[in-house]
């Protein structure tokens, strides 16, 4: 075991981990962010997408140890008021296990961009995967939150 | 539920703590974005007392020019390449780059791993072979240039630092045929270049075992005249020095030769 120090969700922490831990693990299992959710694996489906230093990566392919110092958001650190009035409105959660990972895409897409196009929206959430929605409620849901 | 990675975690902050570090173990893989390394890791038994991340290695992460070459640190990401001008003007590495998986994958994943996993569909591969890429591989008291035309094999204690390529102008592309526009593995990938807007030069991959110069079609295509059939001819010669025929070419072969018929007729 030993001590990694990072800073989530904007608070400073430190956590003790066995040193080939990936960060799913960390957060879920050490640090009960239970948002960030396990899917395949290997970094195909997106569903355990956070953000660190801002950019989307997926947290089963991130070794804790590596982010020592860095910046981890996950859903839990930002605010979700609009995008729960827009998904809700837009129909764009059905069972809802890709939508913190699509929402961390969307969030990152906007903090370089506040008014993205559709393809910009489109190429933002490529790397996560909805197999309800077909997307496109997903697409006009991130528009929406965009107009406010 | 998880698949463990039960290695021990080294992270060198400089070059010279790497080699140090990598002088006194063995039975360790060095480790970068870990897209590619952690999926094999996890999914089968490869199994490593020690991973090296190499990510904090300041002098790994160059990227600059000279007036022959661009140069790219080993470890930079898909997406630090991308975002920085540097290499605009290099279509066929741009749009390669571009295609890389997802945002996720391209913000993890670098140069130095595509190059060193050398997937036969690597897409980064096609286009700086186009471009006459070298890679410097470095250890604890030696560095060479090799060029990238031959699959990287680094030898005990070497690591890959970074990869340069030959500033050639001229209009250039990055086609990838996949089963989906992203997060896909290429079927087949082709990169042109027309050289100066004169001479052209094609690779293609996932054709051969590893990415191709196509020389016998660059010859071909060079002349004055030259037959579709000459064309043909000339791909099958390149593809077929370097592999057998495969079942997966009843498809793949008649989608290369349209595509560089395709090529040569639009840009004649």
């Amino acid at each position: 075991m030993e001590n990694v120090g990072f800073i989530l969700n904007g608070k400073n922490i430190s956590v003790e981990i066995d040193d080939g831990e990936l960060l799913i693990e960390t957060l879920r299992d050490r640090l009960n962010i239970k948002s960030v959710k396990h899917g395949c694996g290997i970094g195909e489906c997106g569903t355990c997408t956070v953000l660190v230093d801002n950019l989307p990566v997926y947290s089963c392919l991130t070794l804790t140890k590596s982010i020592e110092g860095k910046s981890v958001l996950t859903v839990e650190g930002i605010d979700l008021t609009g995008f729960k009035k827009s998904f809700l409105e837009k129909g764009a959660v059905q069972c809802g296990f890709c939508t913190p990972g699509m929402i961390l895409s969307a969030y990152s897409l906007f903090l370089k961009n506040k008014n993205p196009s559709r393809d910009e929206i489109k190429e933002a959430i490529s790397g996560n995967l909805c197999r309800c929605t077909g997307y496109n409620q997903i697409i006009e849901a991130i528009e929406d939150v965009c107009k406010g | 539920m998880y698949a463990k990675v039960k290695s021990k975690i080294l992270i060198p902050a400089t070059l010279d703590e790497l080699f140090s570090i990598m002088s006194k173990i063995s039975n360790y893989k060095i480790i970068a974005g870990g897209t590619d390394l952690l999926i094999k890791i996890k999914q089968s038994n490869e199994k490593y007392d020690y991973l090296v991340n190499i990510l904090r290695i300041k002098e790994l992460k160059n990227l600059s020019e000279d007036n022959n070459y661009i140069y790219i640190g080993a470890t930079l990401t898909f997406s630090e390449i991308l975002e920085n001008p540097i290499i605009n003007g290099f279509e066929a590495l741009y749009n390669a780059l571009k295609s890389i998986g997802s945002p996720q994958i391209r913000n993890m994943g670098t140069i130095g791993g595509n190059i060193i996993n050398a997937s036969p569909a690597a897409d980064s591969i096609p286009p700086l072979l186009l471009y006459d890429a070298e890679v410097k591989i470095i250890s604890n008291n030696n560095s060479r240039w090799e060029s990238l035309n031959k699959k990287v094999n680094l030898k005990e204690k070497e690591i890959l630092a970074e990869v340069r390529f030959k500033k050639i102008t001229g209009k250039s592309d990055y086609i990838k045929i996949g089963k989906r526009k992203v997060m896909t593995i290429a079927r087949l990938n082709l990169a042109y270049l027309k050289e100066n807007n004169k001479q052209w030069r094609f690779s293609s991959g996932a054709m051969t075992p590893y990415p191709l110069r196509m020389k016998n079609l660059e010859n071909i295509c060079n002349l004055k005249n030259y037959s579709d059939s000459e064309i043909f001819k000339a791909i099958e010669d390149d593809i077929f020095s370097k592999t057998s025929y495969r079942p997966s070419f009843d498809y793949k072969l008649p989608v290369l030769k349209d595509l560089i018929i395709n090529i040569l007729r639009e840009n004649q």
